[in-house]
């Protein structure tokens, strides 16, 4: 978004006279740039960091950089352009229409994406199927305007796009990039996301989005990862298990007697990519495809085991499975002697001090909702917390039990060591009592820091990044003229507002891709509704309505605050679903109305004006996107960063209020 | 620029500047919570101590470190590679003394160490910082930090050593980290310990010189050195050093009459090649050191290097199966538990000696030092 921005401001100074040549030469390049930045993706990855290794975080923010920069820069750049055709053909200002036909683009997109897209085919046919409506476009422009070259150019580059597609596979060769030395086997993609099977050596490995989900002989964690709460149990007979795909847990869970499994998958390919395994023969085991969130508030089963693989709180739509909320939820499917069983990453020998506070903050979190709550170094931490009180001498457990492993045994555990290492983590804690809440997601954050700290090497400093943010946004804003500078806020708001709510509804519902379309169509539809309603209004007193506008941008923060603030996450809604859907389009709706107001210039004011304040929308937007997601929310919670854009909002209606003067259309 | 041309007057100004207070009072109350958060990051209080470091020279670019074939040239206040050297007040210090950040009990087997006092336990012991940068490093929590940035125990090394007596420890093992990096420590317990009759164990990835190694490897009992790759280049991306270092120590230890063991952790991608691992086979024979246990280590993904699938367990086989062809007598496989591959045989009669399941013995066929069966003798240093 700020290289969109940057495109559109340099569109006043550079190509001011529009050529439809240039112009169409730009287009093709930008339709073909998805393409070369993948494959640059892939060259720079393979170029510049170690096979296997994560990427730097220097690395990430090159690689995003370079990825984007042309294809964004080119499309602020080409908006700014057609607005401006549109407007010279009109003899009018069309910046605001042209908004609307942009959104309108983006709704088009949007659903085929949501709805098609992830349904059919992969990423390089998608993007190979988006270059063939761009060139198409580009073709038939230039037969209408009698372009040959254009033409010409059109044809090529379609012809050589087919040519493409049918000899050279690029998934395939993507995939193999991806996962070097390994045998792609098998390649499957749903609404939740791409599942690829490798194998190496023999081995099979799971992978769901890219990242290892499971692969054969893990006995360690599949022995620690049961046993541990099982053991504590006098006669475990019903267990839980939550995510994980189960292939490694169920031998081990099947050494207790009379056990049957209820296996809850989110992602239903994982399932479907396990089912002709031994297991699903078990009349035992039933599978459920499901939110967790959504089964455990209309189960009515209490189980002795709950086992919960879910992933480490790396983003802030995970943190969800940390929280007291949904703790609760899982104690109403237990009884009093459920033993319920969470890991966390743990380094075998010292804990960071990030690791360490996230050790606490669960520990503390569990602790409110559990009478006991220990944690077992393994190869992992094992949280085990339960009303009965919880054992940590496993290595003794083992010995009374009848069960037979090869790891979780007492000639591999010694408790003294166990204990030693346990006493170790509680004698670190610093009692600060910070529990993880929906709506204040602490351990997200303290994830972030240990991934910044311990792995990559970076101490993060909340208050210079945010001294620094808030300074690049206060010298963006007195750059603009008065209106843009508040469109920049609005947009700010608008995105930031789009941003919570989705991750709102993520806590609420989970894994979120069957309503990814229906919340962006809201978006996207608001700045249609907005954009046609704002060029449509005729304007009387311009300097009145920045004003009245801006409170009412106010009143809506205000209002999103009160309802952060009031909403509860812990248990699903449709009722609030509904809400959000309508705040998130009011959102769009102001942000697009702002802007058609601002952009109802004389024709020869357009293409400053158009430049100037999409550029103003999007440096907003962008700023927003970042800020919101790296500091606001994980720093500050949902709640109190409302506040703060209320108080963003506030502080802007008083600058319009006093330069009121300065406001001209 | 727009506000060059649209000036504030005073008036404005003061105007905005209140309705900016004003906002910050309205945020204050979201701030609170923030700064419970923030100050709470900093809260550990490591220990430091510092002592004049061995082996370093002044030049005329710095203090020049000559422990480790890194040779760190250091100016005044600036760290070494390692993280615990520091040049400070005219001399160049440790800073890794009487601060280990991670003190256990552990089985010696765990070092890994089989044929070194088998069923002992061993005092084991580290301080922060490594003169290695493993993109795949285990403890990286500990060993890509500096001493300034841990929690730490007060434990000097006479403490050390009377801890280890009184939990009845047979040997101390410097490890975890890398004792290259904590060496003056590791030094002065070490020669404690051989006073108390307490045997010493480096657990190290043996990236030290030959002085500063000689001069320890006199109160050195036994040690485990990590031979991560057989070639140069893998040892530079991956790790952060080169290969030879590595050997010579390896031939050194040998020399001065350490016990030795080898550990091969087996990375996808890396140091998964066959021919690779046959030529390091072919070289630990040729120098004589075959009589050596080698562990092959299964890798998992951890720290940098989480974009690798777990080493296959058929890998690890074909590795053991080439060591075997290649003359090392005793070949095992690690981090997998249940397999054979723990278990020593004996390489003349083939037959069962020990019997491991997880760090237990629950068969040794080894008497003084022989095999029971055959009478071969088998390496090591048995009780």
């Amino acid at each position: 978004m700020v290289f969109t921005a940057a495109g559109a401001f340099l569109k006043r100074f550079v190509l001011k006279k529009n050529n439809i040549l240039v112009l169409g030469i730009l287009h093709i390049v930008f339709a073909m740039i998805p393409l070369l930045q993948i494959m640059l993706m892939i060259w720079l990855r393979n170029a510049f960091v170690p096979a296997g290794a994560i990427l730097e975080f220097s690395q990430i923010i090159v690689v995003c950089i370079t990825v984007t920069f042309v294809f964004s820069a080119l499309s602020g750049f080409l908006f700014v352009a057609y607005s401006n055709i549109l407007s010279d053909i009109k003899k009018k200002s069309m910046t605001g229409q042209s908004y609307v036909i942009e959104s309108l683009g983006g709704i088009i997109g949007g659903i085929i994406v949501s709805f098609v897209f992830i349904w059919f085919g992969f990423t390089f046919q998608h993007i190979m199927l988006i270059i063939l409506v761009n060139l198409s476009m580009i073709i038939f422009v230039a037969a209408k305007n009698k372009s040959h070259i254009l033409h010409g150019l059109g044809l090529a580059g379609l012809l050589s796009l087919v040519l493409m597609f049918f000899f050279y596979d690029f998934d395939k060769k993507y995939f193999a990039e991806l996962f070097p030395g390994q045998k792609i086997v098998k390649l499957s993609q749903n609404p939740y996301g791409k599942i690829i099977i490798t194998e190496t050596d023999g081995q099979t490995n799971i992978y769901e989005n890219t990242k290892l989900f499971w692969f054969d002989e893990d006995v360690i964690k599949n022995e620690e990862s049961v046993h541990f709460p099982m053991l504590q149990h006098k006669s475990p007979q019903t267990v839980l298990v939550i995510s994980g795909g189960l292939l490694g847990q169920y031998n081990e869970i099947k050494k207790y007697d009379n056990t049957t499994i209820d296996y809850l998958e989110i992602n239903p390919g994982i399932i479907e990519l396990i089912r002709s395994d031994s297991m699903f023969s078990d009349p035992g085991l039933r599978t459920i495809k499901s939110d967790v969130r959504s089964y455990l508030s209309d189960c009515k089963k209490s189980y002795d085991i709950v086992l919960l693989n879910v992933p480490e709180p790396q983003t802030l739509s995970q943190n969800r499975f940390y929280t007291t909320g949904f703790y609760e939820m899982l104690k109403t499917v237990m009884n009093d002697s459920s033993v319920l069983s969470l890991s966390y990453p743990a380094e075998q020998f010292y804990l960071s001090d990030e690791s360490l506070k996230n050790h606490e903050v669960i520990f503390n979190t569990l602790k409110k909702v559990f009478r006991y709550v220990e944690i077992i170094p393994g190869v992992s931490s094992y949280f085990l917390a339960s009303d009965k009180a919880i054992r940590s001498d496993i290595s003794e457990l083992y010995s009374r039990s009848p069960v037979e492993n090869q790891y979780v045994t007492n000639l591999y555990l010694d408790d003294a060591n166990t204990l030693n290492r346990q006493s170790q983590i509680y004698a670190s804690f610093t009692d600060n009592g910070i529990i993880n809440t929906d709506k204040m997601p602490v351990v997200y954050q303290n994830q972030i820091n240990y991934w910044l700290s311990s792995v990559q090497g970076i101490r993060f400093n909340p208050i210079l990044i945010i001294s620094i943010a808030a300074g690049l946004f206060m010298l963006l804003f007195l750059f603009y003229k008065p209106d843009a500078a508040a469109m920049l806020v609005t947009s700010f708001t608008g995105t930031y507002v789009e941003i919570s709510l989705i991750l709102f509804i993520q806590i609420m519902f989970g894994t979120m891709y069957y309503m990814t379309g229906i919340v962006f169509t809201a978006f996207m539809t608001g700045l249609v509704a907005g954009g046609l309603a704002g060029s449509r209004m005729k304007i009387r007193n311009y300097q009145n309505l920045m004003v009245i506008f801006q409170l009412i941008v106010f009143a809506f923060s205000a209002g999103i605050y009160l309802m952060m603030r009031f909403i509860p996450l812990e248990n699903q809604n449709w009722k609030s679903y509904l809400i959000i859907l309508l705040l998130i389009f009011v959102a769009a709706f102001l942000v697009a109305f702002q802007f058609s107001l601002i952009s109802k210039k004389r024709i020869e004011e357009v293409v400053k004006s158009a430049s100037m304040n999409y550029s103003s929308d999007m440096a907003g937007g962008a700023m927003s996107a970042v800020i919101s997601t790296v500091l606001l929310i994980p720093l500050y919670g949902f709640v109190n960063s409302a506040l703060i854009v209320t108080a963003m909002n506030f502080l802007t209606l008083v600058y319009l209020f006093i330069r009121k003067k300065k406001l001209q259309n | 620029m727009y506000f060059d041309q649209e000036k504030i007057s005073k008036r404005e100004f003061v105007k905005l500047s209140l309705a900016g207070i004003g906002g910050i009072i309205l945020a204050t109350n979201s701030l609170k919570s923030a700064k419970v958060m923030t100050t709470s990051l900093f809260n550990s209080v490591p220990k430091v101590t510092k002592t004049e470091a061995k082996y370093y020279k002044k030049t005329s670019r710095g203090y020049e470190c000559e422990l480790c074939p890194n040779f760190c040239i250091l100016k005044e206040g600036k760290l070494s590679s390692c993280r615990t050297r520091l040049a400070e007040a005219g001399k160049l210090n440790t800073i890794a003394y009487n601060n280990p950040c991670s003190v256990n009990i552990d089985p010696i087997e765990k070092k890994p160490l089989y044929h070194f006092y088998p069923d002992s336990n061993s005092y084991s012991v580290a301080i922060a910082g490594c003169n290695l940068h493993c993109l795949n490093c285990q403890n990286y929590s500990l060993s890509q930090v500096s001493p300034l940035e841990t929690r730490s125990y007060d434990l000097s090394p006479e403490k050390l050593v009377k801890d280890a007596e009184a939990a009845g420890c047979k040997s101390i093992a410097y490890t975890y980290s890398d004792p290259v990096a904590f060496y003056e420590y590791t030094y002065e317990s070490a020669k404690i310990a051989r006073e108390k009759g307490i045997k010493n164990v480096f657990v190290s990835a043996g990236y030290i010189n030959e002085k500063p190694l000689r001069d320890i490897a006199k109160y050195l009992d036994a040690a485990n050195i990590d031979l991560k790759s057989f070639n140069d280049e893998t040892y530079k991306k991956l790790n952060g050093g080169t290969l030879q270092p590595v050997l010579d120590c390896l031939k050194i230890l040998h020399s001065e009459g350490v016990w030795l063991e080898i550990t091969a952790l087996i990375v996808p991608q890396w140091s998964d090649k066959m021919d690779e691992i046959k030529k390091m086979c072919d070289w630990l024979v040729d120098n004589d050191l075959a009589d050596y246990p080698l562990h092959f280590s299964r890798f998992f993904p951890v720290y940098k290097l989480k974009q690798l699938t777990p080493t296959p367990l058929d890998t690890l086989v074909k590795a053991r199966e080439i060591a075997q062809k290649a003359g090392i007598k005793y070949v095992y496989i690690g981090n997998v538990p249940g397999t054979e591959a723990n278990n020593t045989y004996c390489p003349k009669c083939k037959k069962l000696l020990v019997e491991r399941k997880g760090y237990s013995i629950t068969q040794n066929d080894i008497v003084k030092g022989l095999c029971k069966h055959c009478k071969e003798k088998i390496a090591g240093k048995w009780e």
